[in-house]
């Protein structure tokens, strides 16, 4: 699971409203009228037509199979394999292993606690009231969560880390020259930053179970004799529960396999268990210690998982729908208003200030560069973005950042080739539902409840020998995020080729189209728009993706998110603007997707 | 124990809601809020339990202004459309919420309880759980949980909207035997005449945000203020008449010249719809072939039946006469395609505004 925001997108489909036509497809193949296996007497000629079927799907299957076998399976088993053998051998230091989950798991609750704390008066917020540039607010604090890990972190040291806006604007102001907030390499600015980006899971999960709750409810309760405090215990908690324990513990697994901001913001000083094997892989070179600790988060997250998954089952109590925008009022007496304005301006420190600061940071000049002992010139620049494309350090480790960027590029279009192929195969598979079929789709699952960083350590295990060595095959990154952006391609693909009725195709035919000009003027032309945004979801996906991309990626070959890490640690206020140019970029690069993605509405066939 | 609604006003989205609505109610008396849905009923029903706030206007209760006081302390008890049952509680819990609201402790809670469960005929539900029960099922809980904390006041907001007809008929039955005995005043809100008529002691015609007409259903029976009260009753049978100018005091309509002092109303304008009800005392319906002579006293209509229903004893009558179809209910029974005719008494012509 791990680093990837994306990922989550999907395993979360329950609450993404997008998601709420795939079960209507999952109906449609089933009662496709090629289904196979229905109880009736087969003749001969069915049942070789049948086996012709079946056949024709496992081909179909076999390459994105043999993909997951080879690029999944495979260097997990030796993660498993190398933590085994270690384990046995009794050298292992538990104390190593242990301190990390301690505190992994106590962030990972006061995070989540923070965040329940901001998301629900945010949910009720949302829910409950009117107010000018309402859908624009809701927009930006749902923003963190889709955007990639390091442009949040980068977005947190851009408004309170030791170059951010906070402490230069403290030190221009008072004329000395200590922060007055220390809080980058502390546990609070890893809380922060997890409260930034999680909070749009309670908004939205809790939220739209709070819109779909009649209003009239607290309101009876009031009637018969309830003060506000006693409706919304007794009735408007209790009520929520189910959605508020969901969220909880999605919120709770997000930050127990957070690995970007643990990394960039907590600093070496603290410790998860996903840093840890970071740590312990890259710096100490101890594979067998990384092993043993990604085989623990692995567990805690299948547990995780597993808690979820029976919380969402759980039976819900059945909530009348209230009335179309009922209950959605404007404040009207002064307690309402002054609640609302400090609720929206809470929000917009929270969640506007961070992602506009790191904007304007890309373009302000705000202390003297290293060397430079003259008077400061303070003020708008691009010199920022131009350093981008300067190799100042002659380093052949120190790529100008303009190469991170094509980099970036190039691995993202590979993913979207490589993913493309893979999806479109496993969506024709997809149509004949059988036995066969269902095991493969939830395989294809998996890699999205792995951490990206177990996956990146597994091919350090296993890739290391010329002619697949993770050294020099370059292809390692776009495979790995192409892992992770399958399951997505497929759920984009597959319910649009689903929706197609057979007849077209059986009507072209009979007009003397040949099978590739039914592709070409039938299928391609429907499924067209959902392919281009499963192009455009692979390509964000690898353009943020950095769990795995820190471990796969040759140090002179660095990605966008890898190169901002790197910038961000390194001294200076130059490269501190260029890490804040290059957030930028990633960030506009990401939401131009995300939001074109949302214009599409994926063509569906009625 | 008197509700006291004072110029009540409230408008949604810019347009007037209630347009300056008064009226009180007194201990033990039924009144009925009627007109169509979207006329501002409920959310009168929502200012006065606290839920909204009016834009003007007082609500006042023994004389005392409710402005000040929140929704939980007003004692006011509202049974709401659709019920809004607690779905995480029990039966028993959701009548037994606003005991607890008060503190009760929890021998009384379980005694009132089982009470307020006979009292609605559903002894023994105690541990089911609401989104188990039928619609009828529901309305008794809720009305059992309304009732419960012993208010001050009763509001119900279409409170048999959801239920069949046959079911609304017991219910309705019910209800009224139990508001009765309640002996404090109960606001009833519908949209639908029947059960208005069978609950009301008073009936408040509101029509577009304004008070139409008050009175007992009988009153508003037979003596409609308005056009609007007249059609929304579905009454009978509307004409339209001219009055003559000059001296002559009279009007004329489709069936003959009339004086001018009809039954009752009067207007001062000079088109006019006059109400014939379906059914008054001294009004006479014939075979057209044996004529008699018009006394003078009476309108005379002729006409053509075109349907003839048989309800509950009586023969209604549909009528294509060369002017409107019109309505009438006999006593005796005429066949389709008979020509007949009507001698309505003049006295119970009524002139509508």
């Amino acid at each position: 699971m791990g680093e990837d925001r994306y990922q989550v997108r999907l395993k979360n489909a329950a609450f993404s409203e997008r998601a709420g036509d795939e079960p209507a497809l999952q109906n449609e193949i089933r009662t496709n009228p090629v289904t196979v296996g229905s109880s009736r007497k087969q003749t001969h000629m069915e049942s070789r037509l049948l086996h012709r079927e079946n056949l024709q799907t496992a081909l179909l299957w076999a390459a994105p199979a043999a993909f997951l076998l080879f690029f999944y399976f495979y260097p997990l088993a030796a993660v498993f394999l190398e933590s085994w053998e270690a384990a046995v051998d009794s050298s292992i230091n538990w104390q190593r292993v242990f301190q990390p989950l301690g505190f992994t798991l106590w962030q990972a609750i006061l995070s989540t606690i923070l965040t329940l704390l901001v998301g629900l008066p945010a949910a009720y917020l949302f829910t409950h009231y009117e107010f000018p540039l309402k859908s624009v607010l809701k927009g930006m604090t749902t923003l963190p969560f889709i955007l990639p890990t390091v442009v949040a972190a980068a977005a947190i040291n851009s408004l309170y880390g030791p170059r951010g806006w906070f402490n230069l604007g403290w030190m221009a102001l008072t004329g000395t020259d200590t922060p007055v907030i220390n809080i980058v390499n502390s546990l609070a600015a890893i809380l922060l930053a997890h409260v930034f980006y999680n909070t749009a899971v309670i908004i939205r999960v809790t939220g739209s179970a709070w819109e779909k709750m009649d209003s009239r409810l607290p309101e009876a309760a009031r009637v018969l004799g309830a003060s506000p405090f006693k409706a919304l215990t007794e009735i408007t908690l209790p009520l929520l529960l189910p959605s508020i324990l969901a969220s909880s513990v999605l919120v709770f697994m997000f930050d127990f396999t957070s690995f970007g901001v643990i990394l960039m913001l907590g600093g070496p000083g603290f410790s998860t268990l996903e840093t840890e094997v970071y740590y312990q892989a890259l710096q100490r070179l101890n594979l067998p210690m990384a092993s043993i600790i990604s085989i623990i988060q692995l567990v805690c997250t299948i547990m995780i998982g597993a808690a979820y998954s029976r919380i969402n089952k759980a039976v819900q109590i059945p909530l009348v729908p209230r009335m179309q925008a009922a209950g959605h009022m404007k404040a009207a007496n002064f307690r309402q208003k002054l609640l609302l304005i400090l609720l929206v301006i809470g929000l917009v420190i929270l969640f506007v200030l961070p992602l506009t600061s790191l904007a304007a940071r890309s373009v302000t000049r705000l202390e003297a560069e290293r060397g430079q002992r003259t008077a400061i010139n303070t003020g708008l620049t691009l010199d920022y973005y131009r350093e981008l494309f300067i190799n100042r350090r002659q380093s052949i480790f120190y790529v100008p950042p303009v190469k991170a960027a094509l980099n970036s590029v190039v691995y993202a279009a590979e993913t979207v080739v490589i993913s493309g192929i893979l999806g479109a195969l496993a969506s024709l598979a997809l149509r004949r539902r059988n036995k066969l079929t269902r095991f493969m789709d939830t395989l294809l699952m998996l890699p999205l409840g792995t951490s990206a960083v177990t996956l990146g350590l597994g091919y350090l295990l296993v890739f290391n020998r010329p002619p697949l060595d993770v050294r020099s095959f370059t292809l390692f990154i776009p495979i790995a995020h192409s892992l992770v952006a399958l399951p997505f391609v497929i759920r984009t693909i597959a319910p649009a080729l689903a929706s197609i009725p057979d007849s077209l195709r059986q009507a072209a035919a009979t007009l003397g189209a040949n099978p590739m000009r039914i592709w070409l003027e039938v299928d391609w032309p429907i499924m067209a728009r959902s392919a281009l945004v499963a192009a455009i979801f692979s390509f964000t996906i690898s353009l943020g993706e950095f769990g795995a991309t820190t471990f796969l990626a040759r140090p002179e070959m660095p990605t966008l998110p890898v190169a901002i890490f790197r910038f961000l640690s390194q001294p200076g206020a130059l490269n501190y603007g260029q890490a804040m140019a290059m957030a930028t970029f990633l960030m506009v690069v990401c939401l131009t997707g995300i939001l074109s993605m949302e214009r599409m509405k994926v063509f569906s066939f009625e | 124990m008197t509700l006291e609604v004072k110029q009540i006003e409230k408008s949604y989205d810019n347009a007037p809601l209630l347009r300056g609505v008064s009226f009180t109610v007194d201990s033990g008396e039924t009144v009925c809020l009627l007109g169509r849905s979207g006329s501002g009923k409920s959310t009168l029903l929502r200012i006065i339990a606290g839920l909204e706030n009016a834009e003007g206007g007082q609500v006042l209760w023994d004389g005392r202004d409710m402005s000040d006081v929140p929704v939980h302390q007003r004692g006011f008890g509202l049974m709401f459309q659709d019920y809004a049952l607690f779905p995480h509680r029990s039966v028993e819990q959701n009548v037994a919420f606003g005991l607890r609201m008060q503190n009760l402790d929890d021998r009384e809670i379980k005694k009132r309880t089982g009470e307020m469960l006979d009292l609605v005929h559903l002894t023994g539900f105690a541990n089911r759980k609401v989104t188990d029960l039928s619609g009828g099922e529901q309305q008794r809980i809720a009305l059992a949980r309304a009732l419960a904390p012993h208010p001050k006041l009763l509001m119900l907001d279409e409170p048999l909207g959801a239920l069949d007809r046959t079911l609304k008929q017991t219910l309705l039955d019910d209800l009224r035997q139990i508001v009765r005995t309640a002996c404090i005043p109960v606001v009833y809100v519908t949209h639908d005449q029947e059960e208005a008529f069978s609950i009301a002691d008073r009936l408040i015609m509101l029509n577009s945000g304004k008070i139409e007409q008050v009175g007992s259903p009988e009153q508003v029976y037979r003596h409609p203020v308005s056009l609007w009260v007249a059609e929304f009753l579905g009454l009978g049978n509307i004409i339209l008449a001219e009055k003559n100018g000059g001296k002559s005091d009279t009007i004329s309509t489709q069936f003959g010249e009339i004086p001018f002092a009809v039954g009752s109303g009067v207007s001062t304008e000079r088109e006019l719809h006059l109400l014939l009800l379906p059914e008054v005392p001294g009004m006479r319906i014939s075979l057209e072939k044996n004529p008699e002579e018009n006394e003078g006293s009476y309108m005379l209509i002729t006409g053509q039946v075109t349907e003839t229903i048989f309800l509950e004893g009586k023969y209604r009558l549909s009528i294509k006469t060369n002017g409107p179809s019109l309505r009438f209910v006999s006593q005796t029974q005429f066949n389709t395609g008979e020509n007949i005719r009507i001698e309505y008494p003049i006295g119970e012509i009524q002139c509508l505004n």
